[in-house]
């Protein structure tokens, strides 16, 4: 007999598939997970409205629960992703591949000037002198920053449901950011 | 669900559906290479709205989305017709997207307090991705109507593109049903004004105070007027890959 902990831990096997490091369940897509009799209802939430993953991820979702015996039934949900922050070994995995989580502080709605103010540290060199090079990158939810110390361009996480768990600053209490210089 | 919601889910998502389009046109020849990956990256996020919205209309109507999307004749498509036009120049599509991006938010704020719960989720989900289209469309206006040649062209483009702006936020023919049954908070009429002084303010800002926004005199919409050649083209274009693989996801 499959238990939701038996599901939640195949789901963790299964990588997102534009960032493989880490699977669906550090990236906080799937939402929730129940099961009634044989029918297994899993939540997905994706990281941004138009994330093209999100339909291979239903389907690896789909194929992973068959192969518990269970009947998989896949809801997208655009509910709110709560106050979701990746697990401390996830900032770990992305650091070695060259991406720098949202702000710890990040906000809902992040404009330009909330990612220009972001206080991050480059993946590389962990220096905190880099800038916003571009909002917009190579997927939705990433956007393009330049370290000045290191002269490496990376990635960060441009949304709040991207950010780090750890390394929440005291400054950073209460959604607000403070600029320290 | 009533034919009022689905008229509300095909404005707002064949709006998001033709601007994304339309925003994809720059991908491999926009002016900077950052400009290529941001409108590409827009144009991504906006196409992903529209198949959120329609994945809400076809839920609704029992129907699967790519009937609901590519089978739907041109003239039952109910976007405003400020989106028709392909992109033209660069500063066209700034003061289109800019106009847009305004609107499109005040809608979205309103629809939070919207009776519709999943339309009100995604509302608030969307909102979060517009922020930075928004401050993208601005921060470019502010640029372009510093010095020439931009100056000119843009101001060439918020005369032609004002007028049919001036229709995005007119009133739907349903309005009066979304309204009693509280998933329209608020009236369009009552948006269109908001619309209007944010607009305002921010042209006085970029030095075009002698820009006149033309008066919501009529209230009637624009999106069941009959379709422009522009749009026939974008409509054959649509359906060209559907017509290959009908049952393809996007």
């Amino acid at each position: 007999v499959q238990t939701i902990d038996s599901v939640w831990a195949a789901l963790k096997q299964l990588p997102d598939p534009e960032l493989p490091v880490l699977s669906i369940v550090d990236l906080g897509i799937v939402r929730s997970i129940e099961i009634r009799e044989q029918v297994c209802d899993i939540t997905l939430s994706p990281t941004t409205v138009g994330c093209p993953a999100i339909r291979s991820i239903r389907c690896a979702v789909e194929e992973a629960v068959g192969l518990l015996g269970l009947e998989p039934r896949v809801t997208i949900s655009y509910a709110d992703r709560g106050d979701w922050a990746l697990p401390p070994e996830a900032a770990e995995k992305l650091r070695q591949v060259g991406i720098a989580l949202a702000a710890p502080g990040a906000q809902d709605r992040m404009g330009l000037v909330q990612l220009r103010i972001a206080q991050l540290a480059c993946p590389y060199c962990g220096s905190r002198r880099n800038r916003l090079v571009n909002a917009f990158s190579a997927t939705p939810c990433r956007a393009v920053r330049h370290c000045d110390d290191c002269q490496q361009p990376f990635e960060q996480f441009k949304l709040a449901s991207l950010r780090s768990g750890q390394d929440r600053l005291p400054c950073d209490s209460g959604g607000k950011h403070e600029t320290r210089r | 669900m009533s034919e009022a919601h689905v008229e509300l889910l095909f404005a707002l998502a064949d709006d998001e559906l033709l601007l994304g389009y339309r925003d994809s046109e720059w991908t491999g020849i926009a002016p900077l290479l950052e400009e290529d990956v941001a409108l590409s990256s827009i144009a991504q996020d906006e196409v992903g709205h529209a198949y959120a919205l329609y994945t809400l209309a076809a839920q609704s109507m029992g129907k699967q989305i790519n009937d609901l999307v590519f089978r739907r004749e041109p003239q039952h498509y109910r976007h405003c017709r400020l989106l028709e036009a392909p992109r033209g120049n660069f500063a066209f599509t700034i003061a289109r997207r800019f106009v847009y991006e305004i609107g499109d938010a005040i809608r979205l704020e309103s629809l939070l307090k919207s009776s519709y719960r999943e339309l009100s989720e995604l509302s608030e989900r969307m909102l979060r991705e517009e922020a930075l289209h928004a401050d993208h469309a601005e921060e470019w206006m502010a640029c372009l109507s510093r010095r020439e040649p931009g100056r000119s062209l843009v101001k060439a483009a918020l005369c032609e593109i004002l007028p049919a702006a001036r229709k995005l936020l007119a009133p739907l023919p349903a309005e009066a049903v979304l309204l009693a049954e509280g998933v329209l908070p608020q009236s369009w009429e009552e948006l269109s004004a908001i619309w209007e002084e944010r607009v305002r303010a921010k042209l006085d800002q970029f030095g075009f105070s002698d820009l006149g926004i033309p008066k919501a005199t009529e209230s009637t919409t624009d999106r069941f007027d009959p379709v422009s050649p522009e749009f026939a083209t974008f409509h054959r274009e649509l359906l060209s890959v559907y017509s290959i693989a009908p049952h393809r996801g996007w």
